[in-house]
């Protein structure tokens, strides 16, 4: 079958099809149906014990989510988890923003490289991910210690501290932005840019003007996978950071876990959802701004 | 790491949520406490040669289990677990095929009101009563009707003595002499103990209810916040022996092995009072191998058998007779075997009531803020 070239650059303005059947089933059974069970979870009662859910319609979760009542029974707006989910959207919003300044120059350099070259580059750009990601953030912990790697070089000690978190999210996730990225690089059309060159365009011109708008779909690709886990990461913070600020994660698998409360846990989740729905929806819109 | 995006397209959207909602009431109807089953003696033989262990990771000797293997024939499948707190969420989610499980004291409470363990009539067993007389009774299962004793310990605090001189005993001193070492300190990641502890040091009982000494509770911990290099729970043997904390919430038992890598390491058994915890293990509902889970326990109380597992993991055990086993190291150091004045000083960890434990939420995000 041949496929129309347009559709390259333009996945999913032909509509579902056979070949996606497979897509569509794994879809629903791992992520379809999990988020449905969260969601009505979120409205049901806590179990006995405060474990589990009983089958009981109650809004209680989503109260406990907006408002508190403190130690001394006065009960008000709840900033703590707004505050809590403004810091992990914030820690996310930078890390992405690092990988998009180091992944984007990145991701064209090696597409610019010889085919041979670009092979190799992009096999070390996916080594981290033979090594399990907590084997790494130990890696990086040995390296940030007193008596580590960087101490030794006269940086100060950043182990326990937000900068260790932040190295440690950037390096776990560029190259989730590098390669989407690259994916739409490598397919630039050369020649559109030696006509810009030819036409008298700055390097920087090139770059802005053609190379970047060509390029964004797999921008928002990269903007969407780094921001998204970025928003739910656990392990850096805890390991690097030294686990002193509460993220949206923690606190979700802390209602799961040991504070025992399931409603609340799914109603965090399912806010957390609808932001991220959000936030994807925004891109979706300035997605098609650029399109037309 | 927790959220994907679906990309279900709008004419399919319908029809899909009529599945997902049917799905999902069925996997509640699923969760419903299932029935407990009877109860029946020991078992004369094995049957078939299989038996699924879910515990705690790194928790016991991967020799002792090839041992039990070498003279019982059956293999022991390993799953293991981080948090009472994750292994009960994975029971009640419905998983099947765990054999034998091991909760923590709490914990066995918890699971046999739900209705999630069953009885062995331990009784039946030929190492049945080989139980030391402090374990035989406990307030989570009284008469051990649903659990036999694996290992326990006591938290208090280790420090190094060359770094810290002021030589602290009390949880009192712990919190005070926090702020002289700062970014060389760390409490666990446990608002149970973390809260218990800050309670003790000032005079209050662990689930308490008022606010007021709760309030307290929470100005202390975060009033020493910026002090503590990191709040963790695991990694402290680590942490202590090298160096990079020197004054740390620590288990007993891991304290013992930090002083084998640094012998500068002193453990406390805080005077203000300690919490005793004692993990057990039980077979849950749902068992399919439950005659070789109950020999697997018989052999565990076994003494030379749990004293392997003790001197394997660095913590004492409830079986009598096993004391001539342990390791002749671990017999004369008082932070694996406390006097019997420092075991009195530790209370059986009890769970607190869901609205306090509601509380100490409150508290511990305040304090994580």
């Amino acid at each position: 079958m041949r496929i129309p070239v347009r559709s390259k650059r333009e996945p999913g303005i032909y509509g579902p099809n056979a070949v996606s059947f497979p897509a569509y089933v794994t879809g629903f059974f791992l992520v379809g149906m999990p988020l449905v069970v969260i969601t009505i979870f979120s409205f049901l009662s806590r179990g006995d014990f405060g474990s589990g859910v009983i089958r009981k319609f109650t809004l209680e979760a989503y109260r406990t989510v907006f408002f508190e009542t403190d130690l001394m029974g006065n009960s008000s707006f709840n900033f703590t988890y707004l505050h809590i989910i403004g810091r992990s959207v914030l820690l996310a919003f930078t890390v992405t923003l690092i990988c998009l300044i180091v992944g984007i120059p990145t991701a064209i350099w090696i597409a610019l490289q010889k085919k041979s070259t670009q092979r190799v580059l992009i096999a070390l750009v996916t080594i981290p991910f033979w090594v399990n990601v907590l084997a790494r953030t130990y890696a990086w912990m040995l390296l940030l210690s007193e008596g580590g790697l960087f101490d030794k070089l006269g940086s100060p000690v950043l182990l326990y501290t937000s900068w260790a978190t932040f190295i440690g999210l950037t390096y776990a996730f560029l190259p989730f932005m590098v390669l989407p990225i690259y994916a739409s690089a490598e397919k630039l059309d050369r020649s559109i840019l030696e006509a810009a060159f030819d036409l008298g365009a700055s390097g920087w011109r090139v770059l802005i003007r053609i190379v970047i708008p060509m390029i964004r779909f797999g921008i928002f690709a990269g903007i969407a996978i780094v921001f998204i886990p970025a928003l739910g990461a656990y392990v850096q913070p805890a390991l690097l950071g030294g686990n002193k600020v509460m993220l949206i994660g923690s606190l979700i698998n802390d209602q799961f876990g040991e504070s025992r409360n399931w409603p609340v846990g799914s109603a965090l989740a399912v806010l957390l959802l609808a932001m991220t729905g959000l936030i994807l929806l925004s891109t979706r819109r300035r997605k098609l701004e650029f399109a037309s | 790491m927790k959220l994907d995006i679906s990309k279900i397209t709008m004419g399919h959207r319908k029809r899909l949520s009529i599945i997902g909602v049917a799905a999902a009431v069925s996997l509640l109807v699923g969760i419903a406490v299932p029935q407990a089953q009877a109860a029946v003696g020991y078992p004369k033989k094995p049957v078939g040669t299989e038996l699924n262990l879910y515990n705690w990771s790194n928790y016991i000797d991967p020799a002792l289990l090839k041992r039990f293997t070498a003279e019982t024939g059956i293999n022991v499948n390993l799953g293991v677990y981080e948090s009472n707190a994750q292994m009960l969420a994975k029971l009640e989610a419905g998983a099947r095929g765990y054999d034998i499980i091991v909760p923590t004291d709490y914990m066995v409470q918890i699971m046999a009101k739900k209705g999630l363990l069953q009885r062995i009539k331990r009784t039946t067993f030929p190492n049945g009563a080989n139980l030391k007389a402090e374990f035989a009774n406990p307030y989570f299962d009284q008469g051990r009707s649903y659990t036999i004793p694996y290992l326990h310990g006591l938290t208090g605090f280790g420090y190094l003595k060359d770094k810290v001189t002021t030589n602290p005993t009390t949880w009192k001193e712990f919190f005070a002499a926090i702020p002289s070492y700062p970014g060389k300190t760390t409490i666990f990641d446990d608002k149970k103990e973390v809260i218990d502890a800050a309670l003790r040091s000032m005079g209050y009982k662990p689930c308490t209810k008022s606010v007021v000494q709760l309030q307290a509770v929470q100005d202390l911990i975060k009033s020493i916040k910026p002090n503590l290099n990191t709040i963790a729970s695991s990694g402290n043997i680590g942490r202590l022996s090298s160096g990079t904390s020197v004054l740390l919430m620590m288990y007993n038992g891991a304290t013992y092995k930090a002083k084998l890598a640094n012998p500068n390491v002193v453990f406390v058994y805080p005077k203000d009072g300690l919490p005793l915890w004692q993990d057990n293990f039980a077979i849950p509902v749902g068992a399919k191998n439950v005659d070789n889970a109950k020999i697997f326990l018989n052999w565990m109380m076994d003494p030379k058998n749990i004293a392997q597992a003790s001197n394997w993991a660095g913590y004492n055990n409830g079986i009598t007779g096993s004391d001539k086993y342990l390791l002749d190291a671990m017999q004369a150091d008082t932070a694996f075997t406390p006097t019997a004045a420092q075991m009195s000083l530790g209370v059986a960890m009890a769970p607190c009531s869901t609205a306090v434990n509601d509380l100490y939420t409150k508290v511990w995000t305040a304090f994580k803020g």
